[in-house]
């Protein structure tokens, strides 16, 4: 059997259909892929969830062409006088379809994240998401098969394979993060996933397992549907091993349907999570609850006065990329009292300053936005500790902000002297005066924080840094005015 | 090779297809050697070869191959271990090698082992004359050169029953002499029924010949004796009659005429086996028989 599965997997592989899904895959992905920057566990979403699409349909195609093969081409009846049975040749060709389609799935992954890497997209690719997505286009090459051996027709055959692929495609796609129904297709769209997933509930090893034991159910669909005039039928093995997986389908099914969109975290154990009734895709972490040291974030970068450490999937490049772009502001601050010594990506985070930690959420610090760390440590080393992040800065802590940062970044300052252009350009909408009103007072408040971050630009750094340290806790408690900052007309 | 053919039994096999009578009550019984199945269109012939080939299910009788039972699920992959069959409408997989079909065959009649399989995928080709086109696309072939491929296909195996509905369709002269060959090689240790419309592969090759019409064996014999049941009724004549079984005008421009002396001036001719199988599909002594 194994020369009819080699025979027939690679007739496959070349076969148009899965060539043509080979090629709009990587087309697909390579316009996804160069078209966001991104990293490569962010590659292999966009790779699993393009590729899985494109390729499903090529595979369900040219499964669907292999189920029909017998009876368009005129070999069945030569075929049906050999001793080998029915079920025994289509569960040949079922393996040969799945290994054929898994192996250009496979393919697809592999090219990938070979030009993003070429690319310079950095870091480690998922594993379990390749091998879910060999498992999904792998499926879809089953189903087709067992599309065409039980319709016997190309055109309705063809009919049943669009409609589908569109239900996955869709399913997949309009539901984007992946919960109840959508987390039954073959492809799931899992967004914002973690490279380390923490403590919180893990979709994917149950939607391996489900997928997996959809291909057991299939191939014991597709020997039952061509062994039905024959002998022997399923053995009682075979058969317990058919009951195994659909009971296997079923519980896994069953719970990442039930598996809750949204999350209130409050600790590291389910007792600690109390089920959202938002419509969020993420799982959100209280303002009260501060990540444990959890160990995960183990590739580290050090400057000398900061030290950024993120999950190793990202790789010690973003690490170094984040302390790069931080070490200058955190240099400018480095020992005043609250300023962040460290940084730490956690799975998602509303409460990111944590005493001398930011605790970055993953989702944002894997992005690698320039100024990102900036911004946080600059947050974080502003507001005393237990001040909420979503309460604004006051002017004066404003002003220290941008001072801060236009000192390291010159297009920031630069930014700050064409403060007159950018209000002159900012109006509001003179019919509401409620809004109106609102962006005069920005406006105003811009003006003035400008004004007195450029009064500290003019002067030396490290002259304004000694004359804010005596100021700095109650500046961090919100209690500074903008005329008593550094270079502030007297 | 194999050492030598199979006993095929048939009994009272009947197939109805509805209301339609396909075979109505064949009794068969064949040995090594070739022998030939003719009959016109709609005889049964190859709701027959499919009824041997395990394919189809008579409505009634019985099939042994062997010590096998043809109808029984479990002993018939007995009968199919040891069946060659060639259908009438052979499709080839058409992005397919030559080669790889006919491997691909070989793998489902249980030849498993590479090495072997290849030698034997080789030998049929070459025995049919396509092993230089092994690497060939089926797509490519002519209907001569699929018709090959279905025959090697068959034998691949070395089967001790070959089964063949119309083999030689489609092959030119010079193919079809060389087919015979291999058929009359095949046939000294093997048992083959051959089911054709050409009278002359049966004239050139079989020990034995069967008549099927309206679902019966009206004769079974040696080619010899269907031959023998012309004497006397084929006649040369300035004219034809309208009692002849057949008449056609010759070369020489007299009548060749099948039937009952057409005019004093006929002169009796030596039978061919074309004129047995006409005067017996004509309905002269044409009763059931027992083959």
């Amino acid at each position: 059997m194994n020369g009819l599965i080699r025979i027939d997997a690679r007739h496959l592989a070349r076969s148009p259909l899965l060539l043509g899904g080979l090629v709009l895959g990587l087309l697909i992905c390579g316009l996804a892929l160069f078209s966001t920057p991104t990293r490569l566990p962010l590659a292999d979403e966009l790779l699993y969830t393009y590729g899985g699409l494109a390729l499903g349909c090529g595979a369900l195609l040219a499964g669907t062409w292999l189920g029909l093969r017998d009876e368009a081409s005129g070999a069945a009846e030569c075929l049906a006088a050999t001793p080998t049975p029915a079920w025994r040749r289509e569960r040949a060709r079922l393996a040969a379809a799945v290994l054929a389609a898994a192996g250009v799935f496979a393919l697809v992954f592999v090219l990938g994240l070979a030009a993003a890497g070429l690319a310079g997209v950095r870091g480690v690719p998922s594993g379990r998401l390749a091998l879910d997505g060999m498992l999904a286009v792998g499926l879809s090459a089953g189903v087709g098969l067992l599309v065409g051996r039980v319709t016997h027709s190309r055109v309705v055959s063809l009919f049943a394979a669009v409609a589908w692929f569109l239900m996955v495609a869709a399913t997949s796609l309009a539901a984007p993060d992946a919960r109840g129904l959508a987390r039954l297709v073959p492809v799931v769209f899992f967004e914002e996933r973690s490279a380390v997933l923490g403590f919180l509930p893990d979709p994917f090893w149950a939607h391996l397992a489900y997928l997996a034991g959809l291909l057991v159910v299939l191939a014991v669909a597709v020997v039952l549907v061509a062994g039905r005039r024959e002998e022997p039928r399923l053995t009682p093995p075979a058969l317990a091993v058919g009951l195994a997986a659909a009971a296997a389908v079923a519980v896994s099914g069953a719970w990442l349907w039930s598996l809750p969109d949204a999350l209130a975290v409050r600790g590291p154990t389910p007792a600690d999570w109390t089920e959202l009734a938002l419509d969020h895709s993420r799982h959100v972490p209280q303002p009260e609850y501060a990540y444990p040291a959890d160990g995960l974030a183990t590739a580290c970068a050090r400057g000398p006065d900061l030290e950024v450490c993120v999950y190793p999937a990202y790789g010690e490049a973003l690490a170094s990329q984040l302390v790069a772009d931080t070490q200058p502001v955190a240099a400018l601050l480095a020992g005043l009292p609250g300023v962040p010594e460290r940084m730490r990506t956690v799975p998602s985070s509303t409460a990111p300053c944590q005493g001398a930690e930011v605790q970055l959420p993953e989702f944002l610090a894997r992005e690698g936005f320039s100024g990102l760390g900036s911004y946080s440590l600059l947050d974080c080393a502003l507001r005393a500790e237990g001040v909420p992040s979503d309460a604004g800065l006051s002017a004066a802590q404003m002003a220290v902000s941008d001072w801060a940062t236009a000192t390291v970044d010159p297009s920031y300052r630069a930014m700050l002297q064409d403060r007159d252009e950018i209000v002159a350009v900012g109006g509001g909408d003179a019919s509401d005066p409620e809004a109106a009103a609102a962006v005069a007072e920005a406006e105003t408040r811009f003006q003035a924080t400008a004004d007195a971050a450029l009064a500290m630009l003019a002067m030396p750094p490290a002259q304004v840094r000694a004359e804010l340290e005596p100021l700095w806790e109650r500046l961090r408690a919100g209690e500074v005015g903008l005329d008593e900052l550094p270079g502030a007309p007297s | 090779m194999a050492d030598s053919g199979v006993h095929v039994r048939v009994e009272g096999v009947r197939k109805a297809y509805g209301r339609m009578e396909a075979l109505a009550g064949v009794d068969l019984d064949l040995r090594s050697g070739v022998t030939g199945l003719l009959g016109p269109n709609g005889a049964g012939k190859s709701t027959l070869l499919r009824i041997l080939a395990t394919l189809l299910a008579p409505t009634s009788g019985t099939v042994r191959v062997g010590d096998w039972d043809a109808l029984n699920l479990r002993e018939r992959v007995e009968v199919r271990r040891r069946l060659g069959y060639l259908p009438q409408d052979l499709g080839l997989y058409p992005r397919f090698t030559v080669f790889e079909f006919v491997d691909y065959l070989a793998i489902l009649k249980e030849l498993d082992e590479p090495a072997d399989r290849h030698r034997r995928v080789r030998a049929a080709l070459e025995a049919v004359g396509m092993a230089d086109l092994a690497r060939r696309k089926n797509k490519t072939l002519s209907g001569g050169m699929r018709q090959r491929v279905g025959i090697a296909q068959a034998i691949v195996a070395d089967p001790a029953l070959l089964l063949l509905d119309e083999p030689t369709t489609g092959l030119d002269p010079e193919q079809r002499t060389r087919f015979r060959e291999l058929i009359a090689d095949l046939g000294e240790q093997r048992t083959v029924l051959l089911s054709t419309h050409l009278v002359e592969d049966i004239a050139a090759i079989c020990q034995s010949v069967l008549v099927l019409w309206e679902g019966r064996v009206r004769f079974a014999g040696t080619p010899a004796a269907l031959r023998e049941r012309a004497a006397g009724l084929v006649w040369t004549s300035p004219v034809t009659s309208p009692e002849a079984v057949t008449s056609w005008r010759t070369e020489e421009g007299v009548y060749r005429v099948v039937g009952p002396r057409p005019s004093p001036a006929a002169e009796a001719v030596a039978p061919t086996l074309e004129d047995g199988y006409l005067l017996l599909t004509a309905g002269r002594g044409a009763e059931p028989v027992a083959a």
